[in-house]
């Protein structure tokens, strides 16, 4: 509040968001976790919602999350998921799929507000690891008070892990990357990754809908999620928002991910990192050790030095030019 | 004397059942007592009604019953206890008691029910033993329980039966923070005749809802002003206050009156949600015509259509005035009662003999019926629209026309209405990329939007219906590679290109070429029984690398 010539005056309250990552650089499974803080004017939120999209160097979402920073909002949001199921083709609840099959996720919406909401209905699937394998999306306006279910498709791949895996539903004013805010607290729901093509679970278990948040103190928020051994080279985006008592908020961050054996540093492992390993190691025995070996003294002057390297590297071009 | 009867063995069936060693029970241990549905969540809003019955499930010879019921009086009030159907058809009669009870100690004491049929009778399977009618009144959480309960056999041993007790749940969340609404009549396209006195009704608005500074729940703010503006659309304009004044104004001469409700939920708590606004305001556009004097003849149909109308052809909707009445829209095949009302000097004209003509898309007529008025000067008919094997819209919807005329004394009227034909939920178009290339490892998909164009018919609220819509991709050898599903999605009245928005997969085992995308439109699931509500739609879309 701010007095102006005597008078109060309300001023819009400073929202603020940070987005960061434990490690600026990642190699394939590895954990990444995701952490922030939400604040407004510098007074910690204890009860905000944050909207986290990662996506990976392709453009291609890799996971929608929603995380709070301490208690839920205590109020009825305007747009809530309601549950999540996961079912068959028609809407039965169904708890196991199998690789290389079609899994499918019951969305139940409400739009509590009077007027009509647009907003974006996401389900991302993770595997027992921890893993996220796939995502999928419905966007349109929510009828005022009025329940609505989507029911979404997402193919289980045909390596995928095996066990139990998660589904988390979640419901955003638009994409996080387009600014879209979280309405509600996420649901999950538990499924099971058979290495069979149908269902091998005859009864069914329970559903496991639950508040998929962990506790948050102090106006921080954190999720973390593994890369998997596939994960391609590059740099992943962070996008996280929040909307707080009228306030929204945007920001995001990169984090690059690095393959293990890619000694050219160009986003694949292959023979030249083989071949670039090679004469390195000549070249840094020789001017390090002192060891000197005629294999990789290409041009026969009695060391290992550019020329050698040179003569290397344009005999790579010519071998990949030719082979 | 058979009601004090009743009585008495009332009594007598209390006490016994009051008696009634629970430590004894013995039967069938799938009997399970119990409340249905067992919950209730955010579907019956403050001030509705909703009923939740007292259930049996698998018991094998009951004679009699009790339960004692609690709710919190806070959230629930009981309006009434009814008997169910279970024992009363299989061991009639029956003595069905409800002890008094103070609604606002949310607790009944008592309901109970016998046979008191000699030689003793039982029933046996599954059923409603008794209907509790609740009101609600405030949003909140609560169980509905019943306990001290009992069940026993017939007498003379009358052995309590083994069950299970289930109780129930009730949930209404409360709302967000809501802005109050300012609702009223007379509705916009109103038409009042000259001479006649327009009542101003804002009862119907709605309070506002803060949940500021009191969360988690929140308040109702009161709506404590209700500002009517009246503009005469002359110059002249007239402010007034109070949610209902009868005889607001008296209307002059033909022309439009547009009416500016301003109500004001300012909430003395402070601070508001951001979310809160404190003020709302509507405005209706109402129509002063000449008295028709005379004969007069007015047809509609079963979904609107009387008097003047609005040319929702036009875009925004052409209202007053205009020389045509619309009805709702309607679907292939549907069926349309068409209602004519003859009057003289706004007196029914009974008996008389009325011409309808029904008019299709080329103005070919295609319908020719005479029907006389009855009682109150209405004569009505009823048609099936016409749906030929081959029938394709040429356009998205054709506009039929019906036409009634009638002879009063010499004197010759007619009356129009017009209407659309169509599919009501219609896929315009398929907005979707011409390309999407195949998964390369690493990747497991590759994800792409669909968006349906979507244009619904249905002008009023009360006509609309939920929808399923599906989509669905074929790879270039017709194998589906994705689909999505939307089972019960309410597309706006009067929407057009609302554009729901699919994210589908690519999945690596995609064959690569021109594959196809396929959306529609159902009432339900094909399994359910559901049937298309309008053509199939579809594009072609090239998967994988070109």
């Amino acid at each position: 509040m701010i007095w102006y010539n005597g008078v109060s005056v309300h001023a819009s309250p400073a929202l603020t968001l940070t987005v960061t990552t434990d490690k600026p650089e990642y190699y394939p499974n590895e954990n990444v976790t995701i952490y922030g803080n939400l604040t407004v004017d510098e007074t910690p939120v204890t009860d905000g919602l944050v909207a986290i999209q990662v996506k990976n160097p392709s453009g291609q979402t890799l996971m929608f999350r929603t995380e709070i920073t301490g208690t839920p909002p205590s109020i009825t949001p305007y747009v809530a998921v309601r549950s999540i199921i996961p079912c068959n083709s028609t809407g039965g609840p169904k708890d196991s799929f199998g690789r290389g099959t079609l899994a499918f996720f019951k969305l139940i919406v409400t739009n509590y507000d009077i007027d009509p909401r647009r907003a974006l209905m996401a389900v991302s699937t993770f595997y027992s690891d921890n893993v996220p394998f796939c995502y999928s999306s419905f966007e349109c306006e929510l009828v005022e008070k009025t329940t609505t279910s989507i029911i979404f498709c997402l193919p289980i791949p045909q390596d995928a892990t095996l066990g139990n895996s998660t589904a988390y539903g979640n419901a955003y004013s638009d994409l996080p990357e387009n600014g879209g805010w979280p309405y509600c607290t996420e649901k999950s729901t538990t499924f099971l990754i058979t290495s069979e093509g149908f269902s091998l679970s005859p009864t069914m278990s329970e559903q496991t809908n639950q508040l998929a948040t962990t506790l948050q103190l102090e106006g921080n928020y954190n999720t973390t999620f593994k890369l998997s051994w596939e994960t391609g080279a590059g740099d992943y985006a962070i996008y996280a928002t929040s909307r707080y008592y009228g306030e929204e908020i945007f920001t995001n961050t990169t984090f690059s991910v690095k393959l293990q054996g890619d000694f050219d540093g160009d986003g694949d492992v292959d023979f030249t990192d083989l071949f670039v390993t090679m004469i390195g190691t000549y070249y840094y025995n020789y001017w390090n050790e002192g060891t000197y070996d005629p294999k990789a003294d290409f041009d026969g002057d009695g060391d290992i030095d550019f020329t050698d390297l040179f003569i290397y590297m344009i005999g790579t071009y010519y071998y990949n030019y030719w082979l | 004397m058979k009601g004090k009867t009743l009585l008495y063995l009332s009594i007598v069936l209390s006490m016994m059942l009051a008696v009634v060693p629970m430590s004894s029970v013995k039967g069938s241990p799938a009997t399970v007592l119990s409340i249905e549905p067992p919950l209730v969540e955010d579907t019956v809003p403050v001030c509705n009604n909703f009923t939740v019955d007292i259930y049996v499930t698998d018991v094998v010879g009951l004679w009699a019953w009790k339960v004692n019921l609690t709710w919190d009086p806070a959230v629930l009030e009981v309006l009434e206890v009814t008997e169910g159907p279970f024992l009363s058809g299989q061991a009639s009669p029956t003595a069905f008691v409800v002890a008094p009870f103070d609604p606002a100690t949310g607790f009944i004491p008592e309901i109970s029910c016998g046979s008191i049929k000699v030689p003793a009778k039982t029933a046996t399977g599954s059923g409603v033993l008794a209907t509790v009618k609740f009101h609600v009144i405030a949003p909140g959480e609560c169980d509905i329980v019943i306990k001290d309960t009992v069940m026993i056999g017939p007498p003379p041993s009358m052995d309590p039966l083994v069950y299970t007790v289930e109780i129930g749940h009730f949930k209404l969340s409360p709302p967000p923070p809501t802005s109050p609404e300012a609702i009223f009549t007379p509705l916009t396209c109103t038409m009042v005749y000259v001479g006649d006195w327009v009542t101003l009704d804002g009862r119907a608005s709605t309070d506002g809802w803060d949940t500021l500074p009191d969360p988690p729940g929140g308040h109702t703010v009161d709506i404590n002003d209700y500002k009517w503006l009246i503009d005469f659309l002359n110059g002249t304009t007239v402010e007034m206050h109070g949610d209902y004044i009868p005889d607001a104004f008296q209307c002059d001469k033909p022309g439009d009156v547009a009416i500016t409700l301003t109500v004001n939920a300012t909430d003395p708590l402070q601070p508001d949600h951001s979310d809160y606004e404190p003020i709302d305001s509507e405005t209706h556009t109402i129509h002063q015509a000449s008295k028709p004097m005379g004969v007069v003849i007015d047809v509609y149909t079963e979904k609107g259509g009387e008097g003047l109308g609005i040319n929702w052809d036009a875009d925004p909707p052409v209202q007053w005035p205009w020389s045509t009445a619309w009805s709702d829209a309607f679907a292939p095949q549907e069926e349309v009662t068409v209602y004519a009302k003859v009057t003289y000097n706004n007196d029914s004209v009974q008996n008389k003999p009325v011409a309808f003509e029904v008019k299709d898309e080329t103005g070919t007529g295609v319908v020719y019926r005479t029907v006389f008025t009855d009682a109150d000067g209405i004569a009505s008919f009823t048609f099936r629209l016409i749906w030929e094997c081959n029938k394709t819209f040429t356009t998205n919807y054709e506009v039929w026309e019906i036409w009634a005329s009638v002879s009063v004394s010499e004197i010759e009227k007619l009356d129009v209405v017009k209407f659309r034909y169509g599919w009501l939920v219609q896929i315009e178009e398929i907005d979707a990329p011409g390309q999407v290339d195949k998964p390369v490892k690493p990747e497991n998909f590759v994800a792409f939007e669909v968006t349906l164009l979507l244009k619904n018919l249905i002008h009023w609220p009360s006509n609309n219906k939920a929808v399923y819509i599906t989509v669905v991709v074929y790879d270039v050898c017709g194998v589906p590679i994705a689909v999505a599903k939307v089972p019960d999605l309410l597309v706006p009245e009067d929407a057009y290109y609302w554009d729901p928005i699919f994210t589908l997969l690519v999945p690596p085992w995609t064959y690569r070429g021109t594959g196809m995308i396929y959306a529609n439109i159902f009432t339900g699931a094909p399994q359910d029984g559901g049937v298309p509500v309008c053509s199939e739609v579809s594009t072609p879309i090239w998967l994988g690398r070109p």
